[in-house]
């Protein structure tokens, strides 16, 4: 079973027909809209247990999700010592390598993910419901533990999207340090939005659990709208008052 | 005073002859004690010239003797009994902060209006004792004041009556509120009630047009009443949609039809609308520069 990062998308199309196909209904086709089918479905898509969703190969020793996903189980102390040998091996630039790893982990991720919504749901990719994808995309994350996300797009004409982030596996294992911890989440928003985007796009934390705030709260937009937003969080200012500053700016 | 004025002039000042004649011919005409105080069961605002003669005026046997002036003073009025009911301890279950509420003959009759149409009225003439003050949290419930006698020189004139009962609001209180709705009502004053309907049978919205459609096919609904069947299922009133709906009515085929038997939420077959917040829509509204 080769790891999460050298999957190939072929790789995971193969895994999702062998578990979740049924091949009497299922036609193969690429459709513009959602398919209604009446009777038993194409796809399996109701797989919420964690005996269903999960599966450990004893022989191997490796556990998978139900994509075919390859998972470790970690525990809090293993995410507080990594964060830590980052900094004391890098230092300041421990935080940029964690947003590094968690974007290309986001690449990775997402490639994977587009041809398997595609092929679950028999519709082309832009023409689903972006609700149904993204919770679609999320749903293995918050299942493995990564926590409970919201996105927020009320805010799209101005090229602002906000993430607000519950249970962070990062911030809690970092504690109260008073400084942003989530680097590794901002690296993965950055590299979704990107990828739907087509275009590059930074992602900044702006508040997180490790600084006190109640809930980890990400800004995704261009690189010169993240370096505005950054400047202003360093100066104290809160979530809501940076994207109205920078709403005014984009505006004017 | 009415008496004041017709009696203009004083017995004496009539002549003697004249005065014995109405004497004998009130004697004659008036049985022994026909002019005693009325009944006790007489209203209780009595006028001063309603009051009884003078015994003086009766006695019309025998010589004649000299009329003496009829002095107007009243014999005390009987007492009015009242009964006093017990006062009532209240104790407060929701909102202890709330004032006593003084319970008024108009509150009563306001609250207690569809459920005591029958029940005695309240008099609002009735000198009523003033009820003590509800205590929310007197225990024991103290004695109750003695029923006030009222004097028959307190109805010197209607207007100074008026204003004795004008002082103070007649209380009732709240044992007597419930005793009047719970009361029995005479059976002389009760109109005779209509037979009890038979029992109801449990509505349906609209009963089947042909009893030749199979059970299976009516889609169940339940005890939903009329006006629920017309918010859930026929809310826009359509016309075509006023019968028991069926699960044939959604076009189903007979794969989804058997499926729908066993779950009555099961309803597809019907072409769906384009997504319209997809994920192309979505980001061609997202101005990122």
């Amino acid at each position: 079973m080769p790891l999460e990062l050298t999957r190939t998308v072929e790789e995971a199309r193969e895994h999702l027909s062998s578990h979740l196909r049924n091949e009497t209904v299922d036609d193969a086709r690429i459709r513009e809209h959602v398919r209604i089918v009446a009777g038993p479905q194409p796809y399996d898509h109701c797989h919420f247990a964690a005996d269903q969703f999960f599966q450990f190969d004893a022989t191997s020793g490796a556990a998978s999700n139900i994509h075919g996903q390859r998972l470790l189980r970690v525990t809090d102390n293993f995410l507080r010592s990594l964060s830590r040998a980052l900094n004391d091996e890098l230092g300041e630039r421990a935080p940029e390598t964690l947003y590094r790893i968690g974007r290309r982990w986001g690449d990775a991720d997402v490639k994977a993910f587009v041809p398997r919504i595609e092929q679950e749901y028999g519709c082309a990719f832009d023409k689903l419901g972006m609700g149904a994808m993204l919770e679609s995309w999320w749903w293995p994350l918050r299942a493995s533990g990564w926590g409970v996300w919201r996105y927020d797009f009320s805010h799209s004409r101005n090229g602002l999207v906000l993430v607000e982030l519950r249970d962070s596996a990062a911030a809690q294992a970092a504690g109260k340090t008073g400084k942003p911890a989530c680097h590794l989440y901002a690296g993965l928003f950055a590299a979704v939005f990107g990828f739907l985007a087509r275009r590059e796009l930074v992602c900044a934390e702006l508040e997180c659990v490790a600084k006190g705030d109640s809930q980890c709260r990400f800004l995704v937009a261009t690189q010169r709208r993240i370096e505005v937003a950054v400047s202003h969080r360093d100066a104290g200012a809160t979530t809501d008052e940076i994207v109205r500053k920078i709403s005014s700016l984009s505006q004017s | 005073m009415t008496s004041d004025a017709k009696n203009d002039r004083g017995p004496k000042d009539l002549p003697v002859p004249e005065t014995m004649r109405i004497a004998a011919l009130l004697a004659e005409l008036m049985p022994p004690g026909g002019f005693g105080p009325p009944a006790s069961s007489g209203p209780l605002s009595i006028l001063a010239d309603e009051l009884p003669l003078s015994p003086d005026a009766e006695s019309t046997e025998g010589p004649f003797p000299p009329l003496r002036p009829v002095e107007h003073v009243p014999p005390p009025l009987p007492e009015v009994k009242v009964t006093v009911p017990p006062p009532i301890t209240v104790t407060p279950t929701t909102t202890p902060s709330r004032p006593t509420r003084r319970i008024t003959a108009q509150v009563v009759q306001a609250s207690a209006h569809a459920a005591s149409k029958q029940a005695p009225k309240v008099d609002a003439v009735t000198e009523t004792p003033k009820a003590p003050e509800v205590k929310a949290d007197s225990a024991k419930p103290p004695a109750a004041p003695a029923p006030k006698t009222i004097p028959a020189t307190e109805f010197k004139s209607g207007v100074d009556a008026a204003k004795a009962h004008v002082a103070a609001p007649p209380t009732v209180l709240a044992s007597e509120i419930r005793k009047m709705r719970t009361q029995t009502i005479d059976p002389e004053f009760v109109k005779p009630t209509p037979p009890a309907p038979p029992p109801a049978k449990p509505r349906e919205p609209v009963p089947a047009a042909k009893p030749a459609v199979p059970a299976d096919d009516l889609i169940p609904l339940g005890d939903l009443s009329v006006s629920g069947f017309f918010s859930l299922v026929n809310w826009r009133n359509d016309k075509d949609q006023t019968r028991h709906p069926r699960r044939s009515d959604y076009g189903l085929d007979e794969q989804t039809l058997a499926l729908a038997r066993r779950n009555p939420f099961y309803v597809i077959g019907k072409p769906r609308r384009p997504e319209s917040q997809n994920v192309a829509s979505v980001l061609s509204e997202i101005a990122w520069e």
